[in-house]
């Protein structure tokens, strides 16, 4: 297989050397690039190292090789976007794909007719009108913040909170209570005093009751919520009909609610909430750049692909700008040769393990 | 020299439009069957040739070139349509359960990238469509895909190789 290889390759140079570009050298490359992707996409664990060494070596050879790559791995980027079977994105793509296909099929048939013509809509959806279709928990949902946003508001009762990276909460304050619901994401609670009313928190795992506080909850991705405490304390009742009692939660504390119930009690690192949430900063001590990529990807306007498996071996101990999360990946890039961070579209972003240069 | 060109080329577009504007808004109009739209979409057509790289490079009917402009970009904007829709009902539907789920932001430039994906799709035969989405999207391997469809790993892997060298040809506009 490896002499194959080579023998491609270096025909592939005496081509170029003949000093002219033909169109049947352009689809030869064409299809080493594809090929190479699909080599690396069979190959198991081992042969993946001297697979990439070898198909950076190739890269190397000719900068139309190195177009040609780009274009590979960056569509089949693209695509992975989707492939999480347990996200919206994977369904919405399948249906709009199959859509889309079915309908060139048609037009294929038709060869566009006069009558084909006159079906097509004209108008494209601007931004505002988009969030008219919009998936209705969000679109009802009375606050809002997207990526790179650290959004603070003052609610009716005095209450303060903001809302970090992509989140999406309801309010609901009346004379006997005060309601948030916690629908996604990340806020930050500075709690009016009232006795009148209580203040509650729901989230999808429990109710957190605030008793006169400051406190963080985090809706994350693993099904679960996390309260973190940062003054006074809360009462934490868990969802779940199976759990055991509900928790006061105090400053300094941190807690995690899911199906299952409470999680034991942790500590705190206060300070880095300081950071977090006044200087808009990231501070992490030895966790994995997976882990960091996932926390950068609630801020980062687009799409950052990444192998968790690949770059799981990588400890990173930083200050990173979550307010400037395109920063934040350049100074992971710069301080860590081994990786590479590419910038495909405005929208896509990979990260990958880099390959030694020759 | 390249300045020479430049004027060349837009004294061309200058050229293109008068001549031709109004009798490409009453073609479109027949399509069509509104004379809103038509003129809507011959703005469109223009700006189109005019942002295009390679905008009347050896172009002797400017006419036909003006109607093939013109199809491409019915055809780009139907596709958005279909996928925009298909796309935000599926979202609507998951958005029932409480999960986290895109930005509007990141929907936009998700149905953009659906665009670009389905145009590299659209350049292949149907079969080695359905092979590589269920690779690429839906995540089986090459034998699984194979054993679904009763064909050759051999086969799935051409087909797979299709579509990636499809999607380096460079798209015009």
């Amino acid at each position: 297989m490896e002499n194959e290889q080579t023998s491609v390759s270096s025909k592939a140079s005496s081509e170029q050397t003949a000093g002219e570009i033909t169109k049947t050298s352009t689809k030869k490359i064409a299809e080493q690039a594809a090929e190479w992707i699909l080599l690396l996409g069979e190959a198991d664990s081992e042969q993946q190292q001297q697979l990439r060494i070898d198909f950076e070596q190739w890269q190397q050879q000719d900068p139309l090789h190195a177009q040609a790559a780009q274009r590979v791995e960056g569509f089949v980027a693209q695509l992975s976007f989707f492939k999480d079977t347990d996200k919206p994105q994977h369904a919405g793509a399948s249906k709009a794909l199959k859509a889309s296909l079915q309908q060139s099929q048609h037009r294929r048939r038709k060869k566009i007719s006069h009558t084909v013509l006159g079906l097509f809509l004209i108008f494209t959806l601007p931004a505002a009108i988009l969030l008219q279709n919009y998936p209705l928990a969000y679109l009802a949902a009375d606050m809002q913040a997207s990526s790179g946003q650290w959004h603070s508001h003052t609610l009716s009762d005095g209450s303060h909170i903001t809302l970090a990276g992509k989140t999406a909460l309801n309010i609901n304050i009346n004379s006997q209570q005060r309601t948030l619901t916690l629908l996604s994401g990340e806020v930050y609670v500075d709690v009016a005093p009232d006795t009148t009313r209580p203040f509650v928190v729901e989230t999808e795992y429990g109710s957190i009751q605030a008793l006169g506080t400051r406190f963080i909850v985090n809706h994350l991705n693993n099904n679960k919520t996390r309260l973190s405490m940062i003054e006074s304390k809360v009462l934490v009742t868990p969802a779940s009909p199976t759990a055991t009692t509900a928790a006061i939660i105090k400053a300094g504390e941190q807690i995690k609610l899911s199906a299952n119930g409470l999680s034991p009690i942790s500590v705190l690192d206060t300070a880095m909430q300081e950071n977090r949430w006044q200087q808009h900063q990231l501070l992490v001590q030895g966790w994995t750049l997976a882990e960091v990529l996932s926390e950068l990807s609630r801020f980062h306007r687009g799409y950052i692909h990444f192998n968790a498996e690949d770059l799981q071996t990588i400890q990173v101990s930083a200050v990173l700008p979550l307010n400037k999360p395109e920063q934040a990946l350049a100074l992971l890039a710069e301080s860590f040769p081994t990786i590479q961070v590419q910038q495909f579209t405005p929208w896509l972003v990979i990260v990958k393990k880099a390959v030694k240069k020759l | 020299m390249s300045t020479e060109q430049t004027f060349f080329r837009h004294d061309n577009i200058d050229t293109l439009y008068s001549q031709h504007n109004r009798w490409l808004i009453g073609w479109l109009a027949k399509k069509v069957g509104c004379p809103h739209n038509a003129a809507d979409l011959a703005q469109d057509t223009f700006v189109r040739i005019i942002k295009s790289r390679n905008a009347l490079l050896g172009v002797r009917e400017p006419r036909a070139y003006l109607i093939t402009t013109a199809k491409r970009l019915m055809i780009d904007k139907a596709r958005r349509r279909t996928l925009e829709t298909a796309y935000l009902n599926e979202l609507m539907v998951a958005a029932e359960t409480l999960e986290s789920y895109p930005s509007p932001e990141q929907t936009l430039q998700a149905i953009e990238a659906l665009q670009h994906i389905s145009q590299v799709l659209e350049r292949v035969p149907a079969k080695a469509q359905q092979v590589f989405l269920l690779v690429y999207l839906e995540g089986k391997t090459q034998t699984a895909t194979a054993e679904q469809l009763g064909i050759t790993t051999r086969t799935v892997r051409s087909h797979l190789l299709k579509v990636l060298v499809s999607c380096q040809q460079h798209i015009d506009f």
